[in-house]
């Protein structure tokens, strides 16, 4: 049984008599907004539905001392978390995971001072990252590949700040990269 | 005479063709690449240069610019690994592809999509400066303040109490 005030609805476990879930309109509207999700004394998840579209819009999710560990969105704003935010020390973003609809991370990317620095990618879902992008500032740096499917790079290309290309190979396996020798192409626009 | 006026009328022929006749006179046909270029909130981006890359050889097999819905197309090519690029006003690359595989069972792809990443966190997402503030102090006050749970203000507090009712 729940014992609901105007704003604050607290749902207990029926059989342990835990606390279970805080139902909390912060509007002050009587609607409903925020739900925070306990297991006993500590909040594990809070959900909330900041514009009141019927669509959860934030998900904020903390470890076992009650520290926000993590912060869920849904980059496509359909109610459906398919992105995470990690907090760096300064409170800036430290890091982005990236799901396909309704899957497993894809794709993470780092940054320092709120700037892009390095991403690696599982761009054909087989659980390996296959792709790493570095960057420098705004600018892409390299893009290495993994065509072989052993969860490591064997071609990269680095993209130089004067916009010059080089492609390079590690034929070998051996982490050691070459310069690809030019050859002339014979695919046309 | 006949012989050679039909040898020269032959060659003439197939030099008008242009290469595909060439390439469908080989044992393989030629692949296509297309599809259509975003920036970092998916928007199309129209009027961009893009250059499709082998990156088993190196060097680019090609380039276009793309259409007003971002859309590009790439015909032509050999089996081979590819990955498109697109390529900014500054002239640096802002955005590729995944890995393309051409080969013989598979010489087109149709669908490729190409977007730009977000290369910084004002580009990533609703990110304000109180984005990492954490909402548990304000629902714990409120439901302080409903009168509603006073234990959970005191467990959250000391970790000991309970929370039955």
């Amino acid at each position: 049984m729940a014992v609901s005030s105007k704003n604050v609805e607290p749902v207990y476990d029926s059989n342990t008599g835990r606390l279970q879930l805080l139902k909390y309109a912060s509007k002050g509207d009587g609607k409903v907004d925020t739900w925070s999700y306990m297991d006993g004394v500590h909040i594990r998840r809070i959900e909330i539905d900041h514009d009141e579209d019927g669509k959860i819009d934030r998900w904020e999710y903390y470890d076992n001392r009650g520290k926000l560990e993590k912060i869920g969105f849904a980059r496509s704003n359909d109610g459906h978390v398919d992105a995470w935010a990690y907090p760096a020390d300064d409170g800036s973003i430290a890091r982005i995971d990236t799901a396909r609809s309704g899957g497993n991370v894809t794709r993470v990317e780092w940054y320092e001072k709120r700037a892009l620095v390095r991403a690696e990618e599982d761009s054909d879902g087989d659980g390996k990252t296959d792709r790493w992008e570095t960057y420098a500032g705004p600018r892409l740096s390299m893009l290495a590949l993994d065509t072989k499917h052993q969860g490591k790079p064997d071609r990269r290309i680095l993209y130089q700040p004067d916009g010059s290309v080089q492609t390079e190979a590690d034929l070998a396996g051996t982490g050691d990269f070459a310069p690809l020798v030019e050859a002339r192409p014979a695919g046309r626009r | 005479m006949p012989r050679r006026f039909f040898s020269f009328t032959l060659i003439l022929a197939l030099l008008a063709s242009g290469p595909t006749a060439f390439a469908a006179g080989s044992s393989e046909a030629l692949g296509q690449i297309a599809g259509t270029a975003r920036d970092s909130i998916g928007q199309p981006m129209p009027n961009a240069l893009v250059r499709v890359r082998n990156i088993e050889i190196g060097p680019t097999a090609g380039s276009t610019v793309t259409g007003a819905a971002g859309q590009f197309a790439f015909k032509g090519l050999n089996r081979g690994l590819y990955v498109v690029e697109v390529v900014g006003a500054t002239g640096r690359v802002v955005a590729t592809s995944a890995l393309i595989s051409l080969t013989s069972g598979q010489m087109a792809a149709r669908s490729v999509g190409v977007t730009a990443p977000a290369v910084s966190t004002a580009q990533a997402g609703p990110f304000t400066a109180a984005f990492f503030t954490s909402t548990v102090g304000i629902v714990t006050a409120a439901a302080v303040a409903s009168g509603v749970i006073f234990a959970v203000y005191q467990a959250t507090k000391d970790d000991t109490a309970s929370t039955s009712r």
